[in-house]
């Protein structure tokens, strides 16, 4: 409960030029809640200013706790948290009601005004009832990263990393690193530095490689997580500040029963002069890579060593970048044919295999083939890393990144990263920056030194709690265990405040800091208009 | 001196900014108008009933996050002079408006100066200059942020027969921009699907040549045959011309069979590439980089956003034609390029 009272700011953001809210009603429509002790209008709050102005005020009032009027906590949160310590108030001590984003913005006139009014008073009630976590410590990060994966996106990743002085232990599930690489490489020098550069890695002392290594176990807070690995029959610890997964599909050209693509030599000797390739995937269009460089480098490569092979490609759409544009058109100067698929291919028949479909230009077509070959893609790393630690995949079959576009490389697990990969399609050079900035992420983390531990965590009342086991069950995190008075404890280090243990326990004894249940009942009385 | 000047302040370098800001390195923007953001700050949001990730909030909440920042200085209106000094300690001479000259230290430099919007004028055959009702995407997606629909331009009434085509100065080597702009086809994607939303009434042709969309759940197939009043075109048309009842035609060659067609539209929407900024060619003298082929900044191959010389970094469109994720992978590369340079930190 609040003792020297509340504090609501508004953000002016440059008076007057928003029409749609009256930013002087809401002041005096919030300075009429009780316990609100101040009210003031600060010009920007943003601005170094206006922050400055909005420190005095609360070091000068003693109100221990405020409320800010303005844009969204999405973007603002660490500035609010910045004003709330520099006037000496817990980094927590407030709430944000976003008229910006959630009034402004979506209501018009005298609707936009009800509910910017809402907004302040259910977030005036929220903070009302806002009790002081218990901590909000930051603890020593552990200073080397987790690698896992077996080629060259994980040792590009590794190489980022140890660039910036911090040391890797890359975890490979084989014995050695992967062969042939997945990626389109412009030119052979391109390739031949991507290998030295991967070579080098695997002398730097600040790497330390574990091979023929799975993850048994994955435990601990973001900063100081314990892995555990089974390294051929045995099992090693392994304790590090961040992980990041790098799994790398192998793509491959098949033979219908699953044998790789054979070499010019091997189809010349075998007889076999019409070769038509198709992508494993057709249906989907995803991972449909026959159009691509890939495909047409393997054309290439036949017709420039047994000029009498016919080769067609087929697939729905020429996904080619950059300067691989210019690589089919020399196919095509080559004689190898490029068709479109529309629905699915039918294939029957065997040596002369025959293939029907539909060109969306052409109409019908029909090819027959001596060896048809299939454009496939195994990602056998993906499912294994995804269940060791708990990551979901996507429809694609990638790990899933928590938001692939807000926050890139994160997923829904803290200090878990993980790599995407392009099916089919990804340069070299795309490979290089998707690693540089899933490396990004880590560092950004652990460069600082310290992590924050706590704030909206969950709390279990030791009085209420009947030991069911239902949040040890529940929490993605396993922060709850069982303590000493056989009752459920939260360890606070691993707790990410998610509320999942909170909804579960039947006998209503966990509550989260900053997200009570009273302050939802408080807030949601307010938004429903039933003032204290 | 470990402080990072970002030469441009839309997605690329607010990206390069905050990432190097959470790992407690100071920079300062210098960007050429007044606000942040860049050519992201101009468009809108596309999504009408529902998001449709064409992350342009993204280029809002790093405004916000950049302005709140106390590690990031912010200069605006400012033009890039000169560079003297070696890697490690620049000396960048700048022009700020009104305000005459000033003179930042940096021991990096992250350039991500954008591309620019293919101008629709130089192909004459799309009718961009003659014909009122032939609008390009930024127009169209300028006006739909701004006032939330779209008319056409001549009569002020709301289009019932809309066509876009794609690739407008991509993929053409009539313009030396033989490149996939990559953004295009994505963005056309969600503002036909805004129009669609915005007045089902108005029915929408889409002539493309390839669609490059990689997000499964970003289906154009699915989405147009589940919709009437969609239809695509793979062609490429050849020209648009004033109609006799003064409406745009398309002449493009047909689908079905090899003969060309000609079919009238209330307004025409060109889908425009990106292509290098026409101040390139200058900046790269100033930097001591190098460009490529087409008169993008060069990265050397391999090395995403390294320039052709050390303690220079680029990152965004200034590089190449990419879409607005890429950008903000590529600001945190630069960063992270910039800080290993700097011996790395903490």
């Amino acid at each position: 409960m609040s003792d020297g009272g509340i504090g609501v700011f508004i953000c002016s953001w440059g008076s007057g030029k928003d029409p749609k809210l009256d930013m002087d009603g809401l002041l005096s429509f919030a300075s009429g809640i009780e316990g609100v002790a101040l009210v003031k209008m600060i010009d920007r709050i943003c601005s170094k200013p206006g922050q400055k102005e909005m420190i005095a005020a609360i070091k000068g009032s003693g109100t221990d706790r405020f409320v800010v009027v303005a844009c969204s906590a999405r973007t603002k949160r660490k500035l609010y948290r910045h004003i709330a310590t520099s006037s000496g108030l817990h980094p927590l001590a407030f709430e944000v009601a976003s008229v910006r984003e959630q009034a402004a913005f979506v209501h018009e006139g005298p609707e936009a005004q009800r509910k910017a009014e809402t907004l302040v008073r259910m977030a005036v009630e929220k903070v009302r009832l806002w009790v002081e976590p218990p901590f909000e410590e930051e603890m020593p990060a552990l200073r080397n990263v987790a690698v896992l994966g077996d080629g060259l996106m994980a040792m590009a990743v590794a190489n980022e990393i140890m660039a910036q002085g911090l040391t890797v232990d890359l975890v490979m599930s084989g014995g050695s690193p992967k062969g042939s690489p997945p990626y389109i490489f412009s030119n052979q020098d391109e390739m031949d530095r991507a290998l030295r550069s991967m070579a080098e890695a695997s002398s730097d002392p600040r790497m330390t490689t574990i091979k023929n290594a799975s993850v048994l176990d994955f435990q601990g807070p973001p900063g100081d997580f314990g892995l555990v690995l089974d390294v051929a029959g045995e099992m090693v610890p392994l304790r590090c500040g961040a992980v990041v997964l790098a799994p790398e599909p192998r793509m491959e050209l098949r033979t219908i029963d699953g044998s790789p693509a054979p070499s010019a030599q091997e189809l010349i000797a075998r007889g076999l002069r019409r070769i038509v390739i198709l992508p494993s995937g057709a249906s989907s269009g995803i991972g449909c890579s026959c159009m691509t460089p890939r495909g047409t480098l393997y054309a290439l490569s036949l017709v420039d060593a047994a000029p009498g092979i016919e080769v067609s490609l087929m697939g729905r759409e020429a996904r080619a970048m950059d300067w691989m544009e210019g690589l089919q058109r020399l196919a095509q100067e080559k004689g190898i044919r490029f068709f479109r698929i529309d629905g699915e291919p039918k294939v029957e028949g065997h040596a002369p295999t025959v293939i029907t479909w539909r060109d969306p230009l052409l109409g019908d077509m029909r090819l027959q083939a001596d060896l048809l070959l299939l454009d496939t893609v195994l990602t056998p790393e993906v499912q294994s890393l995804a269940k060791a630690f708990d990551v979901p995949v996507d429809e694609k079959g990638e790990l899933l990144s928590i938001d692939s576009r807000l926050r890139p490389g994160e997923t829904v697990r803290k200090g878990v990263f993980a790599a995407r990969f392009r099916v089919g399609n990804m340069l070299y050079e795309d490979m290089a920056l998707e690693a540089g900035s899933v490396a990004a992420r880590a560092l950004e983390m652990l460069s600082m030194g310290t992590l924050e531990v706590g704030g909206a965590v969950a709390e279990v009342d030791q009085e209420k709690c009947s030991a069911c086991l239902g949040c040890l069950r529940v929490c993605p995190y396993s922060a709850p265990m069982i303590g000493q008075a056989g009752k459920a404890e939260v360890r606070m280090e691993l707790c990410q405040g998610c509320g999942a243990c909170v909804a579960l326990c039947p006998s209503r004894a966990i509550d989260i800091y900053c997200f009570s249940d009273s302050q939802i009942v408080a807030q949601s009385r307010a938004a429903l208009g039933k003032v204290r | 001196m470990n402080r990072v000047a970002i030469i441009g302040g839309g997605v690329a370098g607010l990206s390069a900014a905050i990432s190097l800001e959470r790992r407690g390195v100071p920079s300062i923007i210098v960007e050429r108008e007044e606000a942040l953001g860049g050519l992201c700050g101009e468009l809108g949001c596309k999504g009408v009933e529902r998001c449709v990730r064409c992350d342009v909030c993204l280029a809002r909440d790093m405004v916000a996050q950049a302005r709140s920042s106390p590690l990031i200085e912010r200069l605006g209106r400012a033009e890039l002079r000169s560079v003297s000094g070696q890697p490690g300690d620049f000396r960048l001479a700048i022009r700020v408006g009104g305000q005459g000259h000033r003179l930042v230290r940096a021991a990096v430099i992250v350039c991500a100066t954008g591309g620019e919007p293919f101008d629709a004028h130089l192909d004459k055959r799309l009718g961009y200059d003659e014909l009122a009702d032939v609008v390009t995407s930024l127009d169209l997606e300028r006006q739909l942020s701004a006032e939330g629909r779209f008319l056409v331009p001549s009569t002020s009434a709301p289009p019932k027969k809309v066509a876009f085509i794609l690739c407008v100065g991509s993929r053409d080597e009539r313009f030396n921009t033989s490149y996939c702009s990559k953004a295009c086809c994505k963005y056309s994607f969600k503002l036909a699907q805004g129009l669609r939303a915005i007045d089902p009434g108005c029915a929408i042709t889409i002539f493309f040549m390839d669609w490059r969309l990689y997000d499964p759940r970003e289906n154009v197939r699915a989405w147009a045959s589940g919709d009437s009043g969609v239809r695509l075109v793979r062609s490429r048309p050849a020209e648009v011309l004033l109609g006799e009842d003064s409406r745009p035609e398309v002449r493009f060659a047909s689908e079905k069979d090899a003969i060309v067609e000609v079919e009238a539209f209330d307004a025409v929407v060109l889908s425009v590439g990106l292509r290098p900024a026409r101040s390139a060619a200058e900046l790269a003298r100033t930097l001591q980089v190098e460009t490529d082929a087409h008169g993008f900044l060069r990265s050397p191959k391999g090395e995403p956003c390294a320039s052709t010389r050390p303690g220079v970094f680029l990152a965004g469109t200034c590089r190449g034609p990419k879409e607005i994720v890429e950008c903000v992978k590529d600001g945190a590369e630069a960063a992270s390029k910039a800080i290993a340079f700097m011996g790395g930190v903490g």
